[in-house]
């Protein structure tokens, strides 16, 4: 059957505003070339959502590679009625998603993917670390700067984490969120808000000082 | 004019937000123009809330001091040899449609053709074991569960009539949706296309990929006409209608023969089918019996953590007791469904049984059967902080090593291990008892209640060690009585 008129003003509109419709069009009237640009522009920013979702880089690999050969075996129905970015994130969401429900189907008990999406606030290391003075310090060195936001980040329930993702590394609206992740738009305004203050609060102890992680790490070099 | 408690209003009939929720679209540029001035007015007068807003930019500005790493230089490549294959798959499908639609396939097969001559034929990528691997995916993945039914597809259906392997459906919950899955059937996820069966294996984690050219070592060791009657089997379960429901009854009575111990079942392997059958359905039921008193080997924390950590349980023991209470009878009654063990009684009943058993006893069963409720009720609140004040530094250390799920699924081993420290008779005590008994004694035994099993079983346990007994005509003549004490 036709598309509707909608679909087709969306289309067109979509095509003429985002270089990647053009490109996956090209991918749809079958060339190779056009695909191998989208794979080679977007693997970077993909690889890393995925990595932060499923918190290991080999099955983000290859997750990211799922997700491409979806892209793929969809050419020959896509319609642009979204930006480009905003289709990949869906079935980037669909199929991170999908991984994580089998691994937590293993039994793989994986508290910070709590089905309602809340996130246990003060994360347990923290706590301990909290308890043994060690902070924050000690943990100036960059390295671990990098552990305890990856942490954080890992704290946050899988949809908030997504939706953070989505919002800071892709620059995505709320609206295009809301798309990729099929949720309204005042779902996504309450996940982010939750995720921002679920992160301040994990990183708290790393803002109250007012100094960035390389100011501490220069403050603890010159005081030894 | 907005007090500085006020919530701003928006004259676009917006949505209205909290102070969090406007925040945070206020720095992701989500506001209109009269939001956005009402936000900014308030952050010239509310010291607090400029605070809030500065605090929440910081944290979202550290997440840029996150390196982003290259993916893999291969990446690129392997993903478009990913979708030569799959290309080459359509192709074929298409080419089949030629004898009917010639012209069309051909125009179809041309980006097919494109993808195939800029990246190599994917034929050559596969070599001939890879391709022996992915032709019999089906059968390398199942072979050992077939060898457990002796290829046997009328077997198979008899213990799928016995009902007890079925794997009932799941309700995963997944973010706001509610969605009713299989429990994991490797077989029925294998695809039948030879390519995507090459993206299966491609998309596999590394542990499986090891487990699975195992599979394929052992399954290539095999006579031809071992492999031929496996392969056979495997079609012919496929062909089958009932498949779903086979394959299902298959992977739970693959599973459960393999906890079995090593001599029970191979005494059943050797049973001829019949008797097979019926030693199958003795077993679950004594097994579906004990299911209560089950227990697991756990390891506790050292010495010098030992009486704190009990002293810890106990207090959360009792402080979560009315709520363990709750929980216990319809997880009994959930349970009970689900392992086919009889009609399930009325609440009533559950409920009363809820008020009269020994609470160890329920937190086992509870942690056996909804693990993530005794975990949930566990951690809530400051739980964990009074634990980690207790507990020494070595102990400490031994969970700080370890991630935070691995952190809590621990303690909840040791809280699991306390728990049965505090229990009375361990169920491998009792089925070595039980072994010893008679086959006329264990009979009746098993022809009672779970409850009163159990009761009489750790009764007779209790006695023989106080008093040495042995004689089995006595014991005979003891559950006479206790059966009809008239």
């Amino acid at each position: 059957m036709s598309v509707s008129e909608s679909s087709l003003q969306k289309a067109s509109k979509y095509e003429l505003l985002d270089p990647d419709v053009r490109l996956m069009l090209q991918v749809r009237e079958g060339s190779a070339a056009a695909f191998e640009a989208l794979v080679e522009k977007h693997q970077k920013r993909l690889v890393m959502v995925l990595e932060h979702l499923v918190s290991d880089r080999t099955q983000a690999e290859d997750l990211a590679q799922d997700v491409f050969l979806r892209v793929y075996r969809a050419r020959e129905r896509y319609i642009p009625t979204a930006k480009f970015s905003t289709w990949l994130y869906t079935i980037t969401h669909n199929v991170a998603s999908n991984s994580i429900r089998k691994s937590s189907r293993r039994k793989e008990i994986n508290l910070v993917a709590s089905p309602s999406g809340s996130m246990p606030v003060r994360p347990l290391d923290t706590m301990a670390k909290d308890k043994s003075n060690l902070m924050p310090t000690r943990l100036a060195d960059q390295k671990e700067m990098e552990k305890v936001i990856r942490e954080a980040i890992q704290s946050l329930g899988p949809r908030q984490r997504m939706a953070m993702l989505l919002s800071k590394y892709e620059g995505m609206s709320y609206n295009e969120i809301a798309e990729s992740m099929e949720l309204t738009t005042q779902a996504v305004k309450s996940l982010l808000s939750r995720a921002r203050g679920n992160l301040k609060e994990a990183l708290a102890p790393y803002l109250n000082s007012g100094k960035s992680s390389r100011e501490l790490e220069r403050e603890d070099g010159g005081a030894s | 004019m907005n007090s500085k408690s006020e919530k701003p209003e928006s004259q676009s009939g917006e949505v209205e937000f909290s102070n969090s929720d406007e925040l945070t679209a206020y720095l992701d540029g989500e506001l209109d123009e009269t939001q956005t001035q009402e936000v900014e007015s308030r952050l010239g007068s509310d010291s607090n809330y400029l605070a809030e807003m500065q605090s929440l930019q910081k944290t979202w500005d550290l997440l840029d001091t996150l390196p982003v790493h290259e993916p893999g230089g291969s990446f690129t490549k392997t993903t478009m040899e990913l979708i030569v294959g799959d290309a080459v798959s359509t192709a074929k499908n298409r080419r089949k449609r030629t004898l009917f639609f010639g012209r069309v396939a051909v125009m179809a097969l041309l980006p097919v053709v494109f993808f195939a001559t800029a990246y190599g034929v994917a034929r050559r990528m596969q070599s001939d074991p890879d391709r022996r691997l992915i032709e019999n995916l089906s059968v390398i993945e199942n072979f050992k569960k077939y060898e457990a039914v002796d290829c046997n597809l009328e077997f198979l259906e008899s213990i799928r009539n016995v009902d007890f392997f079925q794997k009932p459906t799941v309700i995963v919950e997944n973010g706001s949706k509610i969605d009713v899955a299989y429990e994991d059937d490797s077989a029925g996820s294998i695809p039948i296309d030879p390519i995507q069966r090459a993206g299966y294996v491609k998309g596999l984690d590394v542990e499986k990929k090891i487990t699975l050219k195992e599979k394929f070592k052992n399954f290539e060791d095999k006579t031809d006409a071992d492999r031929k009657r496996l392969t056979d089997f495997d079609l012919e379960l496929q062909a089958r209608g009932n498949r779903q429901q086979l394959r299902s009854t298959l992977n739970g009575f693959y599973e459960w023969l393999t906890e079995l111990e090593l001599g029970e079942r191979s005494d059943l392997q050797d049973l001829p089918q019949n008797e097979r059958i019926a030693k199958i359905r003795s077993i679950r039921n004594r097994q579906a019996q004990n299911e209560l008193g089950k227990k697991s080997l756990v390891k506790l924390p050292s010495k010098e953590d030992v009486p704190f950590l009990m002293g810890w349980c106990e207090s959360i023991f009792q402080l979560k007791e009315r709520q363990l209470r709750d929980r216990f009878p319809v997880v009994l009654a959930q349970s009970m469904r689900k392992k086919k063990m009889g009609s399930v009684p009325p609440m009533s009943v559950l409920l009363e049984k809820s008020r009269v058993e020994n609470l160890n006893s329920i937190i086992g069963f509870l942690l056996r059967e909804d693990r993530q409720f005794v975990e949930d009720l566990i951690f809530e609140g400051e739980a964990l902080f009074g634990l980690y004040d207790i507990l020494s530094l070595n102990a400490r250390k031994q969970l700080d090593s370890r991630s935070e799920a691995e952190q809590r699924s621990h303690i909840l081993d040791w809280v699991d291990a306390v728990n049965q420290s505090q229990q009375g008779t361990s169920t491998e005590d009792l089925e070595k008892f039980e072994m010893q008994l008679s086959s006329k004694v264990r009979n009746r035994l098993q022809k009672m209640s779970s409850e009163k099993y159990r009761e009489t079983l750790e009764w007779m346990y209790e006695e023989s060690r106080k008093s040495q007994i042995s004689s089995q005509s006595w014991w005979e003549q003891q559950i006479e009585k206790t059966l009809d004490p008239n």
